[in-house]
């Protein structure tokens, strides 16, 4: 199959972040570590700081194990390794939105242990109500004013809008980018869309517009359509490896959409550029269908509207091990597409993944829908 | 072998019957054609409810009954047929197992018309009740408590108490009562007392030998839970206080031969509490504290502002307050009490009360050379809990702190 020079491209910047982050150090910026989609980035970019996604991969936990049981999730694991590896030198800061009670708990054995990366933990509200977008918003503000103070520069409102005029326009064209894939043999794989989404958390969001604004003119054109068995959605949280991803597609189906914290949720709502700024990104963030404060009616919703809009056949459940907001939510879930009729499987995974056992479950269900 | 001076405090034995009478009280409510509502420990606080003459229950207090009545096993499997996770909080399964109809004792827990959750001391909390919630198709409200990662601050009081307004009204609509302001301030009051007197009860036990032990304590706690702010929760602790301290003045304590002073972290095993009656006879070894069950007097309330106070009490939860903070909470009680070692127990499906405890012990250790141990096992789920290795634990721990 011939390849994609620029979708070759978003693969490159995803697996080369470290040093495009150092680069960016170079030039005597500052680099912050964030938990996406649930912090605002665009505060973070109009402080001139780059926001990256952090990544809680590791197949081991010699060093983690020392102050995180076995039992916490295994991304706060793998990202507890990752950092004491030293392997994220070049971060200055750490926001951590306080999503779940491994996160919260992380959060504070960081502070105990270590200020560098300094962490800094936003609360994200539990409810949708008036109130707690209202905090939330008074939240934003007390982030911005920090973020102020330790990047050493006064954010602007001006500032503010062309963070959320850059951001808009890489969420405008990652949406144009999954469009293209409702069509009956979709131009990308489910493993290219999430290295595309993935390099955008990590890289700078003009240079990602740029190439994406390029992918989107090109992608329309490819003529060598990868070819899929069964039309496949992912749901769950972020996955940081798209090797997981290509375990279920290396098994005969082809991923056409998600519900993933590393997918849609990161980028299918924009803020309103009406809005003033912090209210706008405030109303943004707090609307992203997730297990961590939206009621689960409106997961439900989600779910049923990306089905329908990307003709899937199956939805693929898939859960880090010991991850409780996304255990919980998959009871309801799970029947809800029951109910409607969705054929589902549950994905339990872990690093190093269990391919063979992994792919035999993902082979019979695709056997199943067929 | 150390000899217990006293089985237990009578005031402890009091509770068997308060709780049955707790889970009476739910039938007579809806008998009455009042509402029953199943809330989260602490918070949404009890005072509202009961200034609306609402009955609440507590899923927590349930699933602990349970298991030391040995009826959680089949309970767990009943939940976990349905869908929900063996690694999710057994509390949560066990309640679930009752509510999805499971075999359960009292027949289950009389069926709530409002379900109340608030996050300040778990974010599972949220995810349980949502569950309950969509199970029971019942009414649910959740009041939003941001965990503290310095100091409790303005805004955080203001957001919570203007969400205890909400639901207030909220809650004024469905049961077509309106709150009257005064009631809720003498239950704030009454409450305030209770704690203060169980706060006094905790503090007699710095005397030596210890006069009341951890299974007394975790029992007596119980009215707090479920009766703070209420008459008949200040008589309780007035009667526990009188009996604790005649105890001190007369110099008996839960053993004659007091040895070892010890400090309990984490939720006891429900189905193991002989484990404490073993430290006690096998090494003269008495629990004088515990983080679990000082929780629950943790606040003073000032009546005059009845919102502003329940709302300090949401946020002044343990596990919604930095480690720092409990650092410097466990160094005191130690001193104060004279602790010679601390045994956190953690519980595989309770991170919120877990997951800190590696650096916790670490830190005790570096910072104030206090030795201590952690258990790993489950605070409900006896499946595949070893007793003979719990013990074996135990027994070593005993060594270091130097038990012959």
């Amino acid at each position: 199959m011939k390849k994609n020079v620029t979708l070759e491209k978003f693969r490159e910047l995803f697996e080369t972040r470290d040093s495009v982050a150092a680069e960016w150090k170079k030039t005597g910026k500052k680099v912050v570590g964030c938990i996406s989609p649930y912090t605002p980035e665009e505060i973070i970019y109009a402080s001139e700081a780059l926001p990256v996604e952090v990544m809680g991969k590791a197949e081991t936990f010699s060093k983690a194990d020392a102050y995180l049981p076995s039992f916490a999730c295994s991304f706060t694991r793998g990202f507890m390794e990752a950092l004491l590896e030293e392997k994220y030198g070049y971060l200055d800061l750490l926001t951590l939105p306080a999503l779940c009670d491994s996160m919260r708990g992380f959060y504070g054995i960081w502070k105990q242990i270590s200020d560098k990366p300094y962490a800094y933990l936003l609360h994200y509200p539990t409810n949708r109500s008036e109130e707690a977008y209202k905090y939330f918003a008074s939240e934003i503000e007390r982030f911005k004013n920090f973020m102020e103070d330790f990047v050493g520069k006064n954010i602007s409102e001006k500032d503010l809008k062309n963070a959320i005029d850059t951001y808009n326009e890489n969420r405008r064209l990652l949406k144009k980018l999954y469009w293209l894939r409702r069509k009956e043999s979709p131009p990308i794989s489910g493993v290219e869309a999430l290295e595309v989404v993935l390099s955008s958390m990590t890289t700078p969001k003009n240079l990602h517009n740029q190439l994406l604004e390029k992918l989107v003119s090109e992608i329309t054109e490819r003529e060598d359509y990868p070819e899929g068995e069964a039309r496949l959605l992912v749901s769950g949280h972020i996955v940081d490896d798209p090797d997981v991803l290509k375990v279920i597609e290396d098994s005969g189906g082809i991923i056409v959409s998600d519900d993933l914290d590393s997918g849609s949720r990161y980028f299918w709502n924009l803020v309103d550029h009406e809005a003033k700024p912090i209210e706008g990104i405030s109303r943004r963030y707090i609307r992203i269908p997730s297990p961590y404060g939206s009621p689960i009616k409106d997961r439900i919703n989600y779910l049923k509207l990306m089905v329908k809009a990307f003709q899937v056949e199956g939805i693929v459940f898939l859960t880090r091990k010991f991850c409780e907001p996304y255990l919980f939510d998959y009871v309801t879930l799970g029947q809800a597409v029951k109910e409607e009729g969705i054929p589902s499987l549950y994905l339990e995974y872990e690093y190093p993944l269990a391919r063979g056992a992994l792919k035999t479950r993902v082979e019979a269900f695709v056997e199943m829908l067929r | 072998m150390s000899k217990r001076a006293r089985r237990s405090i009578s005031a402890a034995r009091e509770v068997t019957s308060l709780v049955a009478v707790h889970y009476m009280n739910a039938v007579q409510a809806h008998n009455e054609g009042r509402w029953v509502a199943w809330l989260t420990a602490v918070s949404p606080p009890l005072e509202i409810l009961y200034t609306l003459g609402i009955q609440p229950l507590f899923p927590e207090n349930y699933a602990c009954v349970a298991t030391v009545m040995k009826a959680s096993r089949n309970l767990f499997e009943v939940s976990e047929a349905y869908g929900v996770s063996r690694d999710l909080c057994s509390y949560t399964r066990c309640v679930m197992g009752s509510v999805l109809g499971g075999e359960a004792p009292f027949g289950g827990m009389e069926k709530p018309d409002v379900l109340l959750s608030t996050k300040n001391v778990c974010v599972v909390y949220m995810k349980w009740w949502e569950l309950m919630a969509q199970t029971l198709k019942c009414p649910l409200y959740v009041i939003d408590s941001p965990a503290i990662t310095d100091k409790i601050e303005n805004h955080h009081v203001k957001y919570v108490e203007e969400q205890l307004r909400v639901l207030v009204s909220a809650l004024e609509k469905i049961t077509e009562t309106n709150l009257d302001e005064e009631k809720l301030k003498e239950a704030v009051r009454l409450s305030d007392k209770a704690a203060e007197l169980w706060r006094k009860v905790l503090e007699q036990r710095r005397a030596k030998p210890c006069p009341m032990g951890v299974t007394d304590s975790s029992a007596a706690m119980f009215p707090m839970v479920a009766s703070a702010g209420t008459q008949e929760a200040v008589e309780y602790y007035e009667r526990l206080l009188d009996e604790v301290s005649t105890r001190v003045k007369e110099g008996v304590g839960v053993l004659e031969n007091e040895k070892f002073r010890l400090l309990l972290s984490g939720i006891p095993y429900w189905h193991h509490l002989r484990m404490f009656n073993y430290l006690e006879e096998k090494y003269g070894a008495v629990f004088v504290h515990e983080l679990y069950t000082a929780t629950w007097g943790m606040t003073s309330l000032n009546s005059a502002k009845p919102f502003e106070s329940m709302a300090y009490k949401t946020l002044l939860n343990p596990t919604n307050m930095p480690i720092r903070w409990s650092k410097n909470w466990i160094s005191g009680l130690v001193k104060d009490f004279d602790i010679d070692g601390i045994v956190l127990l953690s519980s595989r499906s309770c991170k919120a009360t877990s997951i800190g405890n590696l650096t916790i012990q670490k830190v005790l250790r570096e910072e104030y050379g206090i030795p201590s141990l952690i258990l790993e096992a489950d605070h409900t789920d006896d499946r595949v809990y070893s007793k003979a290795e719990a013990t074996a634990k135990l027994d070593a721990f005993m060594e270091v702190l130097g038990a012959k």
